[in-house]
């Protein structure tokens, strides 16, 4: 009884149950990979996969994040460049009319008087335009909880503290624009509404002074330009970033896919593969069990 | 050549035995799908001259025919404690792999539904609030971060609710136990008489065997043979049966899971009180469960939960709300008492305007705080990392788990393989035998038919008629 391994009845029915329920088992965990798409839905089936995985979602989210700062921050910036652009034309008018009243030539009181109407009507609009909001705050106050980044009388009503968007890792740009760096006022520059009201009581009462109105206007229109140009730098800066962002997005969703993306054609043939290997276990169990002694005696 | 009618003695032991041997096969073939049925055979042994030796009236013989000596149960005592042994130890893997499965599906990672999004979340939601400056950033960001609250206090409280459904189960398998070996006791008890009397208890022995695998699977308990055809069943160093007496057990140590740790729940002798070391069997794994794998990483939920106080708060508290005072702590205990936990962490703010996001004091719409809060999300050792690494761990713990089980589950298979080889009945063998007892059975009677010819020639036929 113990040279040859003895084999009883039942415990071929148990083999061919073990097998059966082996291949059930394999199949269904090929069907369920190409019915979620996932590769593997715990994190005891990949341990380090599932850490890729949580690691490559928390990028995608803070890429994505980045991207939003900058499009925010790129809307800034426009909306200080327009207003400064629009700021730089008046400053030019105001320019022509200051040469205008220099000239002695249009000499009548009358004429001055009306140069100087409008000197103080570009004064109002270059304020309107220093009161530029978006969103209900003014871009050129700071955080400042006021309305108005100038007052009437033209004194800085913000303050100096920096509005700035995260666009990568390390990297904060400042989006706003302290109003006093383009209009002037700080640190004795020269202040442009200051300036215009001077040149419109000069053009009343006092036409020679406005020689040094003139070389004042000119500081002022460099202000300005000199402003515009570290928006412009600023912009690129926020658009370079942006895109850096959408690529970082696109290729760790390439990352996260490869990690715990199904592999569709592998899947599909071990399916196959799988069912034909069932299809033999059923098959083999079939003729096997039914074989027995009885069915042969008498 | 012994007496005249000699020979029909012979022929009817041999009838008698075959007879015998014809019912046992068929008990066999009746139990041919009973579990824990050890098969029978009966031995026959041949009954030889008697032994006196004499002068005259010597005994000339062949021998007095066949008898059935005993009804052996086939079955190997070295196979049947290998499978009480590999039984235990699968029942302790089993149940450390299904608890470990199931603080895995209390988080649910990888998703983009689980514990990690809300942070990531909560993150996405400080940067909206550095964006903008009325307050429906601010109550998004509030709404967030008590998703993530919500998150966690559900995780530890399932976990609690899963250590205490184990604990029940453990006392559960207490009293299965306890049952057992107070039957096992009583067959021991009945298996003596019977050995002790000379009668076959096959069937007793049967019923205690599967006993003692019950136990086995349930506690990782082994048999050790005895005298007179009793066992006692050992459960470490502790014996639960001892011949004719059964001892009990009960489940000791803290019900609270709150409090649970190494060695907190403990089988004890009941009574006595003296622990039990029960490192195999269902037992085994569910003191395990109760006192290492679910507060280990209780402990570590807890610990998150905790890490995301000390890298919050300090922040918020170093921003200005919108009322222009300083920031409340941002995560606290919702108890008010000891340290966070993932069960009582709560938010610590009442409304949006208590959001710390401005980093200057007074009246300013300033949001840089947010913005410099939501950079904790790349701290390296951070929450998200903390996070990380605590379902990675969990991850190839549960991974090992699994693949022990696997592996004792083959051996496991094995066992039981071999001792069913051993003791199953297999129909084919016993057809065979059915036919050679039946034709022996119809030769012994072809036997007594040719001895009665032959005597009926010798007194009817010998000296009668003229």
């Amino acid at each position: 009884m113990t040279s040859m391994s003895r084999i009883t009845y039942s415990q071929l029915g148990q083999n061919s149950l073990r097998g059966i329920q082996g291949n059930l088992e394999r199949l269904g965990k090929s069907q369920d990979q190409l019915s979620t798409g996932l590769a593997f839905s715990r994190a005891s089936e990949n341990p380090i996969g599932t850490a890729s995985a949580m690691s490559y979602r928390s990028d995608m989210k803070q890429y994505e994040q980045y991207k939003r700062n900058a499009d925010d921050g790129a809307t800034w910036l426009q909306e200080s460049d327009s207003a400064l652009g629009s700021a730089l034309d008046l400053i030019n008018r105001a320019n022509d009319l200051v040469l205008q009243g220099k000239s002695t030539g249009s000499g009548s009181g009358a004429s001055r008087e009306a140069l100087a109407k409008e000197v103080e009507q570009l004064r109002e609009g270059l304020l309107n335009i220093a009161n530029t909001t978006y969103l209900g705050r003014p871009i050129f106050g700071g955080t400042t909880g006021g309305s108005v980044a100038f007052n009437a009388d033209g004194t800085f009503a913000g303050d100096a503290n920096p509005v700035t968007r995260s666009v990568g890792r390390g990297v904060d740009v400042q989006v706003n624009t302290d109003g006093r760096d383009a209009f002037g006022g700080k640190g004795g520059a020269p202040d442009v509404f200051k300036l215009l009201q001077d040149v419109a009581a000069n053009l009343r009462t006092d036409p020679d002074a406005l020689g040094g109105d003139l070389d004042d206007l000119k500081a002022v229109h460099r202000n300005v330009t000199d402003t515009l140009a570290d928006i412009g730098a600023r912009a690129n800066r926020i658009d370079n970033m942006r895109q850096a962002a959408i690529d970082r997005v696109l290729a760790t969703s390439n990352s996260l896919n490869d990690v715990i993306g199904t592999d569709m054609v592998e899947s599909t043939i071990n399916l196959q593969m799988q069912k034909t290997a069932y299809e033999a276990a059923l098959g083999t169990a079939g003729k096997v069990l039914q074989l027995s002694l009885t069915s042969f005696l008498r | 050549m012994g007496s005249t009618f000699s020979g029909l003695n012979t022929a009817y032991s041999a009838l008698v035995a075959q007879r015998r041997a014809l019912e046992v096969t068929g008990q066999n073939i009746a139990n041919v799908n009973t579990p824990g049925y050890t098969r029978q055979r009966a031995t026959m042994e041949s009954q030889g001259a008697p032994a006196v030796p004499a002068l005259h009236s010597r005994y000339e013989g062949a021998g007095d025919g066949v008898k059935v000596t005993d009804i052996e149960r086939i079955t190997d005592t070295f196979l049947v404690n290998r499978q009480q042994a590999e039984r235990g130890k699968l029942g302790a893997a089993e149940e450390r792999s299904a608890t470990l499965k199931r603080i895995e599906d209390v988080l649910t990672e990888p998703s983009d539904t689980g514990i990690a999004d809300a942070l990531d979340n909560v993150f996405d939601g400080l940067d909206n609030v550095a964006k903008g400056t009325d307050n429906a950033p601010r109550a998004a960001l509030l709404a967030s971060a008590g998703a993530l609250t919500d998150d966690l206090n559900d995780a530890s409280a399932s976990l609690d609710a899963d250590w205490r459904n184990l604990h029940g189960n453990l006392t559960t398998v207490v009293e299965e136990v306890n049952t057992a070996a107070a039957s096992i006791s009583e067959l021991n008890l009945a298996i003596r008489r019977d050995v002790q009397s000379g009668i076959p208890a096959n069937e007793l022995l049967d019923r205690r065997d599967a006993l003692v695998l019950k136990l086995s699977d349930l506690v990782g308990a082994t048999a050790k043979q005895r005298e007179n055809g009793m066992v006692d069943v050992v459960v470490g160093t502790t014996a639960l049966v001892s011949g004719i007496s059964a001892s009990k057990i009960a489940v000791a140590g803290t019900t609270d899971p709150r409090t649970a740790g190494d060695g907190s729940v403990q089988i004890v002798t009941s009574p006595g009180g003296t622990a039990v070391d029960v490192p195999n069997g269902k037992a085994g794994g569910t003191l395990d469960s109760l006192n290492v794998l679910i507060p280990k990483h209780s402990a570590r939920l807890d610990a998150f939960a905790q890490s995301l106080a000390d890298a919050f708060n300090p922040a918020h508290q170093a921003g200005y709300d919108a009322a222009g005072a300083p920031g409340k702590p941002f995560f606290v205990n919702g108890t008010g008492i000891g340290p966070v936990t993932a069960g009582t962490i709560r938010l610590g703010l009442g409304g949006p305007g208590e959001v710390a996001a401005s980093a200057y004091s007074g009246a300013n719409v300033d949001t840089s705080n947010a913005g410099k809060m939501a950079k904790i999300r790349e701290q390296v050792g951070g929450p998200s990392a903390n996070y990380r690494e605590l379902v990675t761990d969990l991850g190839v713990e549960s991974q090992t788990a699994t693949r022990r089980l696997d592996t004792q589950s083959d051996v496991s298979q094995k066992a039981d393989s071999a001792v069913l080889s051993t003791s199953g009945v297999d129909t084919d063998e016993e057809m065979t035998n059915l036919l050679a007892f039946q034709r022996g059975y119809e030769a012994a009677a072809r036997v007594m038919a040719t001895i009665d010819g032959m005597l009926d020639t010798l007194i009817n036929r010998t000296g009668v008629g003229n």
